[in-house]
């Protein structure tokens, strides 16, 4: 996609201006939860890892962005490994943790980890059609594992290559305005 | 802390103000026979040191039973909320109160694209509070029942119009939804937006982050509210069936003006 064709979208401002970012014709400080634009002006919305905002009102902000036929493109990390591994950690399941770039300190974020039925049922409140939940893994044979997926993996007694850690979720507008 | 202080009361059967003051009379009495005791066989043996120990818990004790008692009951279960209460829940009948928690039970049950089990509801109604100094009578909502669901807050909370989304539903009669990002937002939100003080805030729970709040009206009159909240973010009012709502809200109605409240 031609970078005059995309704009992005970032609660952190910091986030927004980091110097590896792709090119875009906009970046904007906003809350996906309430995007200042008019309706259906984009073909997509992609998100990676929306885990930090993922609910029914940032999901019916990005179908009233889509136009007619627009598809919606996500990844989050999956319930059973994320809110495993924070029982495991003792942390609030609802909030997850990052390292700084000094190594030293952390923040802690919301993170809103929901189950592949859920996601279903909030991309339909949402009025999507055509849903899709993907779970990814490790590829079989990799050797550099996290702590945090053998853990989790040790936890649910499955091997680290058969433990979802990632959904991949597409979702299409519908042509015709759904029965709300 | 404060609901799991009330729910470990409720677990123990005190619920009134009359129980909780009984109670906590009786344990000092009892801390004050076994400290009089002691000390007079402390007495007896010239244990001085001793003696002046225990004399100290049996004026503790008093103080508990004289003064402390009477005013942390007054204090955890005013009196005035209390007789309110219990005159609402005279006329409403205890059938009815637990018909109303059951519909609240089923209307989370029928939220959509959520977590049903981090959700609470309960019924506001509105009642007047004592005049002011300047004569002028204030309103206030009267929370009904216990939360259905998952916090344990109890009932007979008095909370101002001029307070809280309940309070700002009651006085515009419309839907009203807000959402916190996290507790230093609900926090800000409350002293910004909700008419609350920061010591007043500092009392809430900052748990929930989707709030609900819904008009019962009675005619043009507003008469109460529904008031919903979860842990989950961005839930409301996008979970819920608006019509459904609507019904919930006027069976409510029709059995708040069957017990000639409104």
């Amino acid at each position: 996609v031609h970078p005059q064709r995309v704009v992005q979208l970032d609660y952190s401002e910091v986030m927004l201006n980091l110097k590896e970012r792709e090119p875009a014709l906009l970046k904007m400080h906003a809350d996906a939860c309430a995007i200042p634009l008019a309706a259906e002006q984009f073909g997509a919305v992609v998100g990676f890892l929306v885990d930090p905002f993922l609910g029914l009102q940032s999901l019916h902000e990005a179908f009233r962005m889509l136009v007619p036929g627009g598809r919606l493109f996500l990844t989050t990390p999956t319930a059973i490994w994320g809110t495993t591994l924070r029982r495991g950690l003792v942390i609030d399941e609802r909030a997850t943790r990052f390292k700084k770039v000094d190594g030293e300190s952390k923040v802690v974020l919301p993170s809103l980890l929901h189950p592949p039925e859920r996601i279903h049922e909030m991309l339909a409140i949402a009025g999507f059609i055509e849903v899709e939940v993907l779970d990814h893994g490790l590829a079989t044979g990799e050797t550099t594992i996290s702590p945090d997926i053998s853990a989790v993996a040790k936890e649910l007694k499955r091997d680290v290559s058969a433990i979802p850690i990632i959904h991949s979720i597409r979702a299409t507008r519908p042509q015709a305005a759904p029965e709300r | 802390m404060k609901a799991a202080f009330y729910k470990a009361l409720k677990a123990i059967g005190i619920t009134t103000q009359r129980r909780f003051r009984l109670s906590l009379r009786l344990v000092a009495l009892a801390v004050g026979l076994v400290a009089g005791f002691w000390m007079s066989v402390s007495i007896q043996v010239l244990d001085i040191d001793s003696a002046l120990k225990w004399l100290g818990w049996v004026a503790a004790a008093a103080t508990v039973e004289f003064v402390v008692a009477d005013v942390l009951a007054e204090v955890s279960f005013p009196y005035d909320t209390e007789r309110k209460l219990a005159l609402l829940e005279k006329r409403l009948g205890r059938t009815v109160i637990k018909t109303i928690a059951s519909r609240l039970e089923q209307a989370i049950q029928d939220l959509r694209g959520c977590d049903a089990s981090l959700v609470s509801a309960t019924v506001h109604v509105i009642t007047d509070l004592n005049a002011t100094a300047d004569q002028r009578v204030r309103y206030g909502l009267l929370q009904l029942t216990e939360y259905v669901g998952r916090e344990g807050g109890r009932k007979g909370r008095i909370t101002l119009t001029t307070q809280g989304i309940i309070g700002r539903c009651a006085r515009t009669r419309k839907l009203e939804t807000v959402d916190f990002a996290d507790a230093d937002d609900y926090r800000e939100s409350m002293v910004r937006d909700f008419g609350f003080s920061r010591e007043e805030t500092e009392r809430h729970s900052t748990l929930g982050r989707s709030y609900l709040a819904f008009p019962l009206m009675h005619s043009d009159r507003i008469v109460g509210v529904l008031y919903f909240f979860t842990r989950e973010p961005q839930v409301f009012p996008l979970a819920v069936d608006p019509r459904r709502l609507k019904e919930l809200a006027d069976e409510v109605v029709r059995y708040l003006a069957l017990a000639e409240l409104i």
